[in-house]
């Protein structure tokens, strides 16, 4: 028996024509906290959206709990959906403008516990408030007299309401100044850490991932190139696509050194014109190091390391790259 | 003589009994062939000043100060005068690369339109200067691109395409506000590889406006933090990062995520919010945020104080 919460299964998901993902494979243990990279157009959103049951599923499996997420219906459906929260990038936009803060904290106790009492409920609110760190005076208010943060704090409170396993936060701090982004992660992180409410973060920020996840996914194009516990990945990225993402972050260098000297970037070009291949590995025309090999068949996600120590759960270290033996640069002593 | 002088710059907005403050006294000087970096979270002032300094604010904005390009003052100028100095010796690049382009004009037409308009090129001149400005951003196959539309392009190529546009009117300024911020970061690395470089073959100065610290160090050769719309503080770049003076600036590089190093256990921010555009400040914007303030910094505004090219705007500013 497995201590996954969710487990995702050669998952596939269609627009239309389009392959927006294609054979993802995961899993998140039980309070566990993972990150999913990826540059727009990755399938990062529509990953979070079809976990939500809020786009249609073409093909694979997923399931929470040991239960088929993406073929229950109806009652069964709903209770495990409150076991699976959401929130978005856009916390403005995710709040109802007509409602005060108060109602849009209660309205999804009312669903959870309807029988719950007035007074019992405005009391059940005021202490969502006060644990995404707002007063209990906000509880009157709009979401337009509230900053972008203090909406992102209601949007974790709403989606704390029906006290989830299992948050989905897609790109929750992109839309903040960052002197605000740490206040929202160490919020994550003490949900996390308290009430033992395992994290997918979804997100284009390698650094915000890498200060609070225990696990990294790296996307393009619909497909998983690398998984790897974060310390590895960032120490040891063994695809050339995990590379070029972690030598362009920009880098800011202080205590004496000098301001960095700028990485050579990724040279390509990625074009909606032009999209990935449909054969092949996904990275191959941005890819320095691609061969005809690239080309001929879509790589299969292989274990860099043995099999996970005790003390360490979760996945090997996996990469979906033909060359990656070769490529991989020879570790320092 | 600066070739960008703003001076006292006011800009606010009154609607419905709202009084927004956007930039509350802002002085700034440009040298010809210089970078400057303009630093701010939302809400700054930093996209009002841009707006000021290409005299492209809407009639609706209250200002007072100068502003004044080349020695001449922006302000009042007409605006048939204002559109002749844009696209050619004053050019700008915004942070939305897709709305900044005609959807249904080609990609060619767009560009040689610069030369056709303010040099009055004959068309075959104007879509050579277009194909040789596509070159000289990096595009391989630039015939490609001239018969393409834009939606037909990525972010990155978008942009690129606009700071073509940016060169071809031989500016002397480039004023690029958020240029990277839309971008995924491989595609932002390279835009400002090619911002330094086409910076350095034109010599041309550059206002680099950015909410990221990172990003505008790479290129400038000093960096002004804005706060509230004010100035608090500016110095040379490299002095700046390793010894800043103003608690603002110097918390705000804490917040910097790492990607080098091992991660912190927490991650550091800054406690509260900028105050809002449309309350009045009293004393230091910042001191609600502020460790270091003291009485005095809730009554009394801290004036931008020290030499032209480092200056710090705090009543306590660190050593």
């Amino acid at each position: 028996m497995s201590t996954a919460l969710l487990e995702v299964c050669d998952l596939s998901v269609r627009l239309g024509a389009t392959p927006v993902l294609s054979g993802v494979s995961f899993e998140i243990e039980t309070r566990g906290r993972v990150g999913l990279v990826g540059e727009s157009g990755a399938g990062k959103s529509t990953l979070a959206r079809a976990l939500a049951r809020l786009v249609p599923v073409s093909g694979g499996e997923v399931r929470f709990a040991g239960l088929p997420l993406n073929r229950l219906e109806g009652a069964a459906l709903r209770a495990l959906r409150r076991e699976l929260q959401i929130i978005f990038q856009q916390p403005t936009a995710s709040l109802d403008p007509h409602l005060t803060i108060g109602e849009s904290v209660a309205e999804p106790l009312g669903l959870v516990r309807p029988a719950l009492p007035r007074a019992a409920r405005r009391q059940r609110v005021d202490e969502l408030l006060a644990r995404v760190g707002l007063g209990a005076h906000l509880a009157m208010r709009y979401p337009r007299e509230l900053s972008g943060g203090e909406c992102q704090r209601v949007a974790i409170a709403r989606a704390l309401a029906p006290a989830p396993r299992l948050l989905l936060c897609d790109e929750p701090v992109s839309a903040l100044d960052v002197s605000i982004q740490g206040q929202i992660i160490n919020l994550l992180a003490d949900v996390n850490a308290q009430e033992g409410t395992a994290l997918l973060l979804i997100s284009h920020d390698l650094a915000v991932v890498r200060s609070l996840c225990e696990r990294v996914i790296v996307l393009l194009a619909g497909r998983v190139l690398e998984v790897a516990r974060t310390a590895e990945l960032f120490a040891a990225p063994a695809h050339p696509y995990t590379r070029a993402l972690i030598a362009a972050l920009p880098v800011l260098e202080r205590e004496g050194r000098s301001v960095s000297s700028p990485v050579a970037p990724d040279q390509s070009l990625p074009s909606p014109s032009a999209p990935p291949e449909a054969s092949g590995c996904v990275y191959r025309a941005r890819c320095p190091h691609a061969i005809d090999a690239c080309a001929r068949s879509v790589p299969v996600l292989e274990a860099v390391t043995a099999e996970p120590r005790s003390s360490s759960p979760g996945e090997p270290h996996r990469v979906a790259c033909v060359r990656w033996r070769e490529l991989r640069p020879v570790a320092s002593a | 003589m600066a070739l960008l002088d703003i001076e006292g710059l006011e800009v606010r907005y009154e609607t419905a009994g709202r009084r927004v403050e956007a930039v509350r006294g802002v002085s700034l000087r440009l040298e010809e062939g210089e970078c400057v970096g303009i630093v701010g979270e939302s809400g700054a002032g930093k996209t009002q000043l841009c707006l000021a300094s290409a005299g492209l604010l809407p009639p609706t904005a209250r200002v007072s100060g100068r502003v004044r390009f080349d020695g001449e003052e922006l302000l009042q100028a007409p605006p048939a005068r204002l559109e002749r100095l844009r696209g050619a010796a004053l050019a700008l690049v915004f942070q939305d690369p897709g709305s900044a382009l005609t959807p249904h004009l080609r990609i060619g037409e767009q560009l040689a339109e610069v030369r056709t308009v303010h040099r009055r090129a004959t068309r075959r001149a104007a879509w050579q200067a277009a194909h040789a400005a596509l070159v000289r951003v990096g595009f391989a196959a630039p015939e490609r691109v001239l018969a393409q539309f834009p939606h037909e392009l990525s972010g990155g190529q978008c942009q690129r395409v606009l700071i073509a546009m940016a060169l071809l009117g031989e500016p002397r300024l480039l004023i690029a506000d958020e240029p990277t911020s839309a971008l995924d970061v491989t595609v932002q690395a390279q835009v400002l590889v090619l911002l330094e470089s086409v910076r350095a073959s034109a010599g041309l100065a550059l206002l680099l406006v950015s909410h990221d610290i990172a990003v505008v160090a790479r290129l400038a050769e000093r960096i002004v933090v804005m706060y509230a719309g004010r100035v608090v503080e500016s110095a040379p770049t490299r002095r700046l990062i390793e010894a800043p003076r103003h608690p603002y600036s110097a918390q705000l590089l804490e917040c910097v995520p790492q990607a080098r190093g091992a991660p912190p256990s927490r991650m550091p921010f800054i406690p509260g919010v900028p105050p809002r555009a449309d309350v009045a400040i009293a004393g230091c914007a910042f001191a609600p945020r502020c460790a270091r303030a003291a009485e005095r910094c809730r009554r009394e505004t801290p004036p931008l104080s020290g030499a032209a090219r480092a200056a710090v705007a705090c009543h306590f500013p660190l050593p």
